[in-house]
């Protein structure tokens, strides 16, 4: 028995033998692990590989999104007949409503090209515009990101706006050849710049991480944003068109002894349930011509 | 054979569950569930499933939550490890004992991602962060047992 024992030990023993060099091993990988991590971070060259992974999780993405998916096809097919006249009704309504404002919203349009032809700028901007599906959610919270099905293919590119029905969602970080990766608005490592719709004044709203709201940043004590306020996209650094609805400000604080006021910023966008968004290309010429029009002092624009 | 396709079989369902979307106050709480599945190959087969098999699944990890890549990776490593380091020790130790393992392990994988994000200024500045090692170590018992039913019914497959 007790021999046994001991060449069932002494056979473990050989059979991890072949596991040495672990110590070895171990620094090898993370050594590997550190120049991936590095030239990740610092060479853009390192988005070619991240693309081709991409490509590798692809069908996990699917399968995870695949039941979401199918719910979805077996739920309009087997809707009866009743509901979708009723769902038919109700389009019909919304349809009516949105005719109804798009009518006013020509006038207004008119008007506006007017005073903008008085003012010597461009008029607005319509760029082209993909509606895209969400494929995956990045679940870390401290890092919110969602995964889309339209990828290098359909001309995605990195630093891209991304906006759902109610306002801006974020932009594309990371372009695969089928998919691509939005970070969201709500991520710390987001800014957009943003105007406020009431009196033009000008900031950047910057993601406040897990909390899902935003915040802005570097704000002077004495400037006029109140709770209640619209914010809308600036199109300052060139990346978002102008006018878009970024959120609408929850709370002001002013906190005695610090420069800056304490600003948090509810998004408008849907950024938890939205399955479909808009993939939108601004032309950058057109943009750059508003946005300057924009910055220049009135005397300035007549001439 | 059958057994490296149970072990990429139970990888890959592994990942899912770590990108399935969840409610927010159920995402703090979400398990490392491919670490755990490391940790018990690396438990059970050492000789298979060893420091390069972590690396590369860490790597896919990476492109699959979005983080810097290699984060996961380096991660993933020292917990390997950390594992096969006294793997025959561990082996020997029982489920609740193993448990208590694997929130040392989990905690030592969250504690390398906690810090290469702080190198990145992603610092999460929340205790919430912490959980997963908590809820990885009460769900273990149950990975184990599963896990453990499953590659011996491969093994009476095989025979």
């Amino acid at each position: 028995m007790a021999i046994s024992f001991l060449g069932s030990r002494k056979i473990n023993k050989q059979l991890f033998a072949k596991g040495s060099f672990l110590g070895a091993r171990f620094f090898f990988f993370l050594l590997l692990s550190l120049v991936v991590m590095i030239s990740d971070y610092r060479f853009h060259y390192f988005h070619k590989v991240k693309s081709a992974l991409s490509v590798v999780v692809l069908p996990v993405q699917e399968l995870v999104s695949w039941p979401a998916k199918s719910f979805h096809w077996v739920d309009s097919r087997v809707k009866s007949r009743h509901a979708l006249l009723d769902q038919n009704n109700a389009l019909k309504q919304q349809l009516l409503l949105l005719q109804v404002k798009t009518q006013k919203i020509i006038a207004l349009e008119n008007e506006n090209a007017q005073l903008r032809a008085l003012l010597s700028s461009s008029t607005h901007l319509d760029g082209k515009v993909l509606v895209a599906q969400l494929l995956a959610v990045n679940v870390n919270p401290l890092d919110p990101q969602i995964v889309l099905d339209k990828g290098r293919g359909r001309g995605a590119y990195i630093g891209q706006p991304v906006f759902d029905a109610t306002g801006v969602m974020g932009q594309v970080v990371e372009v695969g050849p089928y998919t691509s990766r939005v970070l969201l608005a709500t991520s710390n490592r987001s800014a957009i710049p943003v105007q406020d719709v009431r009196n033009n004044v000008r900031a950047i709203a910057v993601g406040a991480g897990y909390t899902g709201d935003m915040q802005l940043v570097h704000v002077p004590d004495t400037v006029d944003i109140k709770p209640g306020d619209k914010l809308v996209t600036s199109g300052l650094g060139l990346r978002f068109p102008i006018g878009y609805p970024v959120g609408v400000v929850q709370s002001v604080k002013h906190i005695v002894g610090e420069r800056f006021a304490r600003i948090e910023v509810i998004p408008s966008a849907h950024l938890n349930s939205s399955r479909q968004v808009l993939l939108v290309w601004p032309e950058q010429s057109k943009l750059a011509k508003q946005v300057r029009a924009m910055l220049a002092p009135p005397h300035e624009a007549h001439t | 054979m059958k057994k490296t396709l149970l072990i990429i079989f139970s990888f890959i369902i592994a990942m899912m569950l770590a990108i399935v979307p969840m409610p927010a106050w159920l995402n703090w709480l979400r398990p490392d569930w491919v670490a755990m599945v490391l940790i018990y190959w690396v438990l059970v087969l050492p000789n298979v499933v060893s420091i390069g098999v972590a690396w590369v699944v860490g790597l896919i990890l990476d492109a699959l939550t979005g983080s810097v890549l290699g984060a996961h990776a380096y991660a993933l490593v020292c917990v390997a490890y950390f594992v096969s380091k006294f793997q025959m020790r561990i082996h020997l130790l029982d489920l609740t004992q193993k448990a208590v393992i694997v929130f040392i392990a989990i905690f030592l994988y969250q504690l390398v991602i906690f810090a290469i994000n702080g190198m990145l200024g992603r610092m999460p500045a929340t205790f919430l962060y912490w959980l997963p090692c908590l809820s990885s170590a009460i769900i273990w018992p149950w990975i184990y047992l599963v896990l453990n039913d499953s590659k011996d019914h491969f093994d009476l497959a095989v025979k």
